[in-house]
């Protein structure tokens, strides 16, 4: 409609959207979850990506990559590969770009996303991450990409971009968690690109606890030289069997609102745009199982025990005494 | 707080969801049930209704004038004379509250034929209608009028008496107001009509003899009382450059009003804050097409969106100008920031004189549709800015192909024609929320081939009008199986009116 007098303020629909290359600061810092596969991370980051002070995300994968053209290629520097399932760990970021910019997440909008990748073929993976958090600033981003802990450059990387950030080191039992690995569809196969096998006996058995193990360690080795404030060890268990302590406590200890209401919003991860199957060209960027029930589940968790024979092992042996130990340091029994 | 933090955030939650291809519903099909209304060629929100002007058949009015295509058949059957058949333009309306329903039935119930364009005697003493179409529609309120009022300007017969500009104060009544003193009888038409700082500002379009795109003079007029038709020209003659042919679209952008023209070498982009008496002090943003040359040889459209101007181009006659030697060329969208700087959205990364301009929406020209010959409407609505296209790809049907290039006839060879009319014929509408990642609202006139351009787009209070140019009607060319062509009734001709709007 046309109007006599165009000048003066815009429409609040009007309003200039966020820049879409930002500058570098100032951004909310913000939280990684920290924690190898099925270790509720999928459950925990949808829950606090609720709470209306920060941006829950699918996992994004970018700082598995030095550039965006490892990104959108797969390939590392020298050509390798970077996963057998790169295709898929792509998909958060596609959903991510097609909900931020598209508003919504459907076939065309990532295709719109798959081009704004295009674009950004020549910028370093921490700039586009940038981008990305300021998109939704001054919301703090909030994610979990299991892959970091595959290398130590990738975490490295995270604390190059954003000095400033935030770490939950999440933990599950390993039995719970390893079980959980191999009922997962893909499990398996994961556990071999990973290595995850003992060789020590005349044939090699697939064998999670060894992910499970050097992923703490891993973690543990990243946090350890990081000031105290900076990360939070959470037992995923005790979480989700007291929500209200658990979420309050990680509200206070990043500073936000611990309010009823905010811990209310936390318990609805259902209501992410990311909580649910995405369009057929970009489906996951979460646990599959997550995504096909995201609610949270009557009952609690049930925190196995460390003693006795692991399931998954035909010598019915028990965990390895390095597993054992550091399960129990981390307070497990 | 919930509330509070997520409204104060500018992310996905901010960003309402735009309309996509289910949100769309037809108000009017069939040129309003008489398919001789071919183009919805204006529209405008004024006083709790929806109107359109529409201008009337338009490829038999393309048949008598001076352009002419290469076709083995003409498109459409046309009568002897092109007075032969009903030519008087029309306007009609729709109120509100029948935006409420739309997608309930098709076509909307409500419609009012509100105007129909009186006759005229010519001076050879022929009974012509005075307007063949209205082209353009304008909200003003000017120093004589009591309220708010509708401006209309007119496409008028080439032996007719020129264009006019109508008002109406109570949208049933239009009377005729003074024309700009420099706009003569052979002027034939306006494209704009654009209210900007309590000034209504128009310049000539087209004139008769077969150059309804150019006047042959990049004058703007500007007025603060039309009624009593006190024009001023607003700028100097062709903004000092010989080179533009004509101001072909206006809009107003923040404190700037922008005017764009039609060049041979390529469009120009000038603006001016319009303060002080007329003419104006204006300064030139764009040249040369935005640096790709005569390609972007004319601005087809302008939108404010965001504290942006958008310009869309074209090339005149459908995207192919073959007395210019011009296209076909896919159309460009840029971007214009308050301090003059600019952005390539859509088109090809070049370097320019301002840098190296990447296209930042990755997209080729015309969203990457060959087909597409102008960006020819855009509307910013409820934070999404919307573009339509006219898309030339139906035309193939009945071209001449011994006279195609032979490139372009070994490419269309191997696609095959059928799967360019599948796939690519009818108009397309695309959407932004930031101006740089787009989306596809249809790539096929929303499901009718013959709805080859959507030339207005109007927000509404009850959502995104949009009305589209179809002017194959009432019989279309057919080609027969043995050979040669006939006519056949076209259910699906003429203009159509869609409404977007959320469930």
């Amino acid at each position: 409609m046309t109007a006599n007098a165009a000048s003066g303020p815009p429409p609040a629909s009007e309003a200039p959207l966020p820049p879409a290359r930002p500058g570098v600061d100032p951004l909310p810092a913000p939280v990684f979850i920290l924690a190898p596969p099925r270790s509720f991370t999928s459950l925990i980051c949808a829950m606090l990506g609720q709470h209306p002070a920060l941006y829950g995300l699918p996992e994004l994968n970018l700082f598995q990559c030095g550039t965006m053209a490892e990104f959108n290629t797969g390939r590392n520097p020298d050509g390798s590969v970077k996963s057998p399932f790169w295709a898929t760990m792509r998909h958060g970021l596609l959903r991510v770009v097609a909900e931020l910019y598209g508003g919504e997440q459907t076939i065309e909008s990532v295709n719109m996303a798959e081009r704004w990748l295009r674009q950004r073929v020549g910028m370093d993976a921490g700039a586009v991450y940038r981008e990305v958090a300021a998109r939704v600033a001054p919301l703090r981003v909030v994610d979990k990409s299991p892959g970091y802990l595959r290398n130590r450059l990738y975490l490295e990387r995270i604390v190059e971009t954003f000095p400033e950030a935030r770490f939950i080191h999440l933990t599950r039992h390993p039995r719970g968690q390893c079980e959980s690995v191999l009922k997962t569809k893909g499990g398996p196969a994961v556990l071999f690109t990973l290595n995850a096998l003992d060789r020590s006996g005349p044939e090699p058995v697939l064998d999670p606890q060894i992910l499970w193990h050097d992923s703490q360690v891993q973690v543990m080795n990243f946090l350890e030289p990081l000031p105290a404030d900076r990360w939070i060890r959470v037992r995923g268990e005790d979480l989700l069997n007291d929500l209200d302590a658990g979420l309050g406590g990680l509200c206070r200890w990043l500073g936000i609102d611990d309010s009823p209401e905010a811990v209310a919003a936390m318990k609805r991860p259902e209501d992410s745009p990311y909580s649910g199957v995405g369009p057929v060209n970009a489906r996951l960027g979460n646990d599959i199982n997550f995504l096909k029930a995201p609610s949270l589940r009557e009952g609690g968790v049930t925190v196995p025990s460390l003693d006795g024979p692991v399931s998954w092992r035909p010598d019915e042996r028990g965990f390895h005494p390095w597993v054992d130990g550091l399960a129990r340091d981390l307070g497990y029994t | 707080m919930t509330a509070a933090a997520r409204a104060a955030a500018p992310a996905s939650s901010a960003l309402s969801p735009g309309l996509g291809p289910d949100c769309f519903h037809p108000l009017a099909r069939g040129g309003f049930g008489d398919p001789l209304n071919a183009y919805a060629h204006s529209m405008e929100w004024f006083d709790g209704h929806l109107y359109v002007g529409t201008t009337r058949s338009n490829l038999c009015m393309m048949k008598v004038s001076r352009i002419h295509g290469t076709f083995d058949a003409w498109p459409v059957e046309c009568p002897e004379s092109l007075y032969d058949q009903d030519m008087h333009a029309q306007i009609w309306r729709l109120p509100a509250e029948a935006l409420a329903g739309a997608g309930e039935d098709d076509p909307a119930p409500g419609w009012e034929p509100v105007y129909r364009a009186p006759d005229i005697v010519n001076a050879k003493g022929e009974t012509l209608p005075r307007e063949l179409g209205y082209r353009c529609m304008a909200v003003f309120q000017g120093r004589s009028d009591p309220r708010p009022a509708l401006y209309v300007a007119t496409y008028a017969p080439a032996r007719g008496f020129g264009t006019h500009i109508l008002r109406s104060l109570d949208g049933r009544a239009f009377e005729t107001v003074p024309r700009p003193a420099g706009i003569d009888d052979g002027v034939i038409t306006l494209r704009l009509l654009v209210a900007f700082k309590g000034r209504l500002f128009t310049a000539p379009t087209g004139r008769a003899g077969g150059a309804p795109n150019l006047a042959g003079q990049a004058l703007v007029y500007a007025t603060d009382d039309p009624l009593n038709g006190s024009w001023d020209v607003a700028n100097e003659p062709a903004f000092g450059d010989a080179s533009n042919l004509g101001v072909f679209e206006m809009a107003a952008c923040g404190d700037w009003l922008y005017a764009g023209t039609g060049n041979l070498k390529g469009y120009q982009v000038w603006r001016t804050r319009a303060e002080g008496q007329p003419p104006f002090a204006w300064e030139r943003v764009l040249v040369n097409g935005a640096h790709r040359g005569p390609t972007n040889q004319g601005v087809a459209s302008l939108c404010a969106h965001r504290g942006h101007l958008y310009v869309g181009s074209g090339i005149q006659h459908g995207g192919i100008d073959p007395g210019n030697k011009v296209g076909p060329a896919g159309p460009e969208l840029v971007r214009i920031h308050e301090d003059g700087t600019w952005d390539l959205i859509v088109g090809f990364s070049r370097d320019t004189p301002e840098g190296y301009k990447p296209a930042l929406s990755g997209l080729l020209p015309g969203f990457g549709n060959f087909f597409a010959g102008y960006f020819w409407r855009m509307v910013s609505h409820d934070g999404w800015l919307y573009l339509g296209t006219f898309d030339w790809s139906l035309m193939l049907r009945f071209a001449t192909q011994g006279r195609w290039p032979r490139r372009f006839h070994a490419a269309i060879t191997k696609v095959g024609l059928n799967a360019v009319f599948a796939h690519q014929a009818g108009a397309d509408l695309h959407r932004s929320a930031d101006g740089e990642n787009w989306l596809t609202v249809t790539r096929d006139g929303f499901g009718n081939p013959y709805n080859y351009g959507i030339r207005t787009l109007v927000s509404t209070p009850g959502g995104l009008a949009v009305g589209t140019v179809n002017p194959f009607a009432p019989k279309v060319a057919e080609r027969l199986e043995g050979g040669g062509w006939a006519y056949r009734a076209n259910p699906d001709g003429g203009a159509e009116v869609w409404l977007g709007r959320r469930p």
